[in-house]
Parts: C-alpha cells; structure tokens; sequence
C-alpha cells in the first residue's frame, strides 16, 4: 500500500460538525465509542510501528499471538480490547495507560486531532532521563525561590494566609488579624519580614503578588481571629 | 474532499445524511475512521487499500454491525487531497453495486480533469 499524506483536516470546520451532529444522543454515544476503539487501535498501531516491531515480533512480547494483535490494531474487528488486554499492552510497550471520564471538548479535541506522530508515547527507559530532567529542573526552581524570599517555612505559611485573606474587598482603613492554625500563637505582629496586619487591601495584593513570583507557592488557608475597623 | 455531480449536488453527503442506508451510530463510525486517517501518514489494511483491478482507487473500509462498508476515493485532485467518490457496500465478497469501482473510476476521471468537481468534505 502506497503512502497517502493528505491535507490535514480543517479541525475548526471538522470540530463544528462534530459538535452539531453530538445533539444527537445516539451520535454523540457512538462517536464516544468509536473515539475509545478507533483511537486504541490507531495508536497500538502507531507504538508498535515506532518500535519497528512487526506484529509477530510484538506479539512475543505482550505474549499475544500475531493474529490477536492485528485484531487489536483493526477498529473494524467485532472483538473489542478489554481493559485487562489493554494493561497488559501497555505493560509491553513499557508505557503509562490512562482510563478517565472526560467532557465533551475532550472527546472532540481528540477526534479531530488524529496526527499519528502525536499518539508516539517513549517508554518508561526511553522517558527516564528526561522525566529526571525535569523534576530536577522543578526542585531547583522551588529551592530558588525560597532562598530568594528570605523567609524561614513558618513565616512562609504565615504569608500564605495573608494572601489568601480577605476573599472580598475591604474598606482602605480596615485591620485585620489573621491566624494560621497550625501555628500554637495567633500571628498578629508586623514584625515579621512581611507584614501580618494589613491596612490596605491594595498594598496587601502587592505584597501578595510580589511574594507569589519569589516564591512560587499557592495560597490557602487563613481563619480571622479579630476583624476590627480604625 | 466530495465528488460532486454535474448538477453540483453532492452524493456523499446525500448517502450519508441518508439514515437508511448509513445509520447515525454507523456514521459516527465512518467520520471517526475518516478523520483518523486524515491524520496518519500511511495508509494501509486493514482500513484502507488500493483496488488491484483500478489503478489510483483507494477503498477505505468501514464495519459497522453487519454491514461492510467499502468507500471508493482516490488521491486527489491535489497530491495531499483525498476525494471520496462512491459509497458502496460488499455482499458475498463482492462489490454493491458490482459495478462500483468502475463508477469511482469514471468519476475520478471527471474530478482529474475539472477540481471543481470536488468540494471539502463535511462531517456534519
């Protein structure tokens, strides 16, 4: 069979069909369906051609015979993988299996974005170094930015309640008192590197952004211990 | 891309919306099998082959309950274009109609040589 590289789909104008036929419950279970098979068989396909490994040659290695692994890379087969067979290629390619729930802008992205190279998944000895790479880039990133805030882990937490608090504007004049709950003693002063009690809502999203970029943690969790207007 | 006829109707799109001869789950199936070829670089079996007898006709089979689906296109106009131009079905290992290859045939001829005479497909 000769090579046919035809134009990529107008996703857009593919997309928009799509979604008009999806009105149709029955369409829309049946491009479901069809989206889960037609797409596991592709890519069964697409690994094992980016392994250069016939089907023979894969079989021995998912302990499958030939014939079962052209009925799973054949979306027309009346024989669907189950979940077991599709773990156990997944075990023999060496790769990851993901199985959720997704929303319908999911299914569609998926439908009409078929590009064969971008079903190619390295495996786990191929994906390794850089998986390393980026985790070790993730953890110096975070130790940069905590050296950079000068702050000790309990001032930290400290500051992220304060950005966290008030949810809602407040009056310019309005003092707060936040305490963190982890800590023994309510944090009420403004001794601290940064300040505790806030005059300002507008100052206090400066700070807050301002140590967000340094530090690079989200915000959460504050509980008022006194609310008191100046 | 769709054949279109010399009314500048189209009889893809015709036999698909056509709830009797392609029902909506065996629709589904057809645009899914589409699109995901659209994607893929090399065509080949078990979805997609040329016709041995008809030099440049591509079948792409679809199958959906008990119905063979066999869609006849060819590579064309343009050299990364895909024009479908005839739906026909297998019975018996056989072409229905029998003479559906030869009608691909004749309509690849006519998109050759007028492109006007296909149009973007539509999935809706």
């Amino acid at each position: 069979m000769k090579q046919i590289g035809v134009e990529p789909v107008n996703t857009v104008t593919a997309k928009r069909d799509l979604l008009d036929n999806c009105r149709n419950s029955e369409y829309r279970e049946a491009l479901v369906f069809e989206n889960v098979y037609t797409g596991v068989c592709s890519q069964i396909r697409v690994l094992r051609e980016q392994r250069e490994l016939s089907q023979a040659e894969f079989g021995r290695k998912a302990k499958m015979a030939q014939e079962r692994i052209s009925i799973l890379e054949d979306p027309n087969a009346e024989t669907k993988p189950t979940l077991k067979t599709l773990l156990r290629v997944a075990s023999a390619f060496d790769v990851g299996l993901d199985v959720r729930f997704v929303p319908f802008e999911t299914v569609l992205d998926r439908s009409v974005n078929t590009d064969s190279s971008a079903l190619q998944v390295p495996s786990f000895d191929d994906e390794l170094p850089e998986l390393e790479k980026h985790l070790d880039a993730v953890e110096a990133r975070s130790r940069e930015r905590l050296s950079l805030t000068g702050l000790g882990m309990e001032q930290i937490e400290a500051a992220k309640a304060i950005q966290a608090y008030p949810a809602e504007p407040r009056r310019l004049s309005d003092t707060y008192k936040v305490e963190i709950s982890k800590f023994s003693e309510p944090v009420t002063t403004s001794s601290w590197p940064l300040q505790i009690v806030y005059r300002n809502p507008n100052l206090e999203w400066r700070v807050s952004k301002s140590l967000e970029a340094r530090s690079g943690v989200e915000y959460r969790t504050t509980q008022i211990v006194e609310e008191r207007t100046a | 891309m769709d054949y279109l006829d010399e009314r500048g109707t189209n009889p893809i799109q015709d036999w698909l919306s056509d709830v009797r001869q392609v029902p909506v789950k065996a629709k589904a199936k057809i645009d899914r099998i589409l699109l995901q070829l659209a994607g893929t670089r090399l065509w080949v079996r078990p979805l997609a082959s040329n016709l041995d007898d008809y030099p440049g006709i591509v079948e792409i089979r679809v199958r959906w309950m008990n119905t063979q689906y066999r869609i006849l296109g060819f590579r064309g106009p343009d050299e990364r274009q895909f024009t479908i131009l005839f739906p026909a079905l297998e019975q018996g290992d056989e072409f229905q109609p029998l003479g559906a290859p030869g009608i691909a045939r004749t309509r690849m001829q006519i998109v050759e040589a007028d492109w006007s005479r296909a149009c973007e497909h539509r999935y809706g």
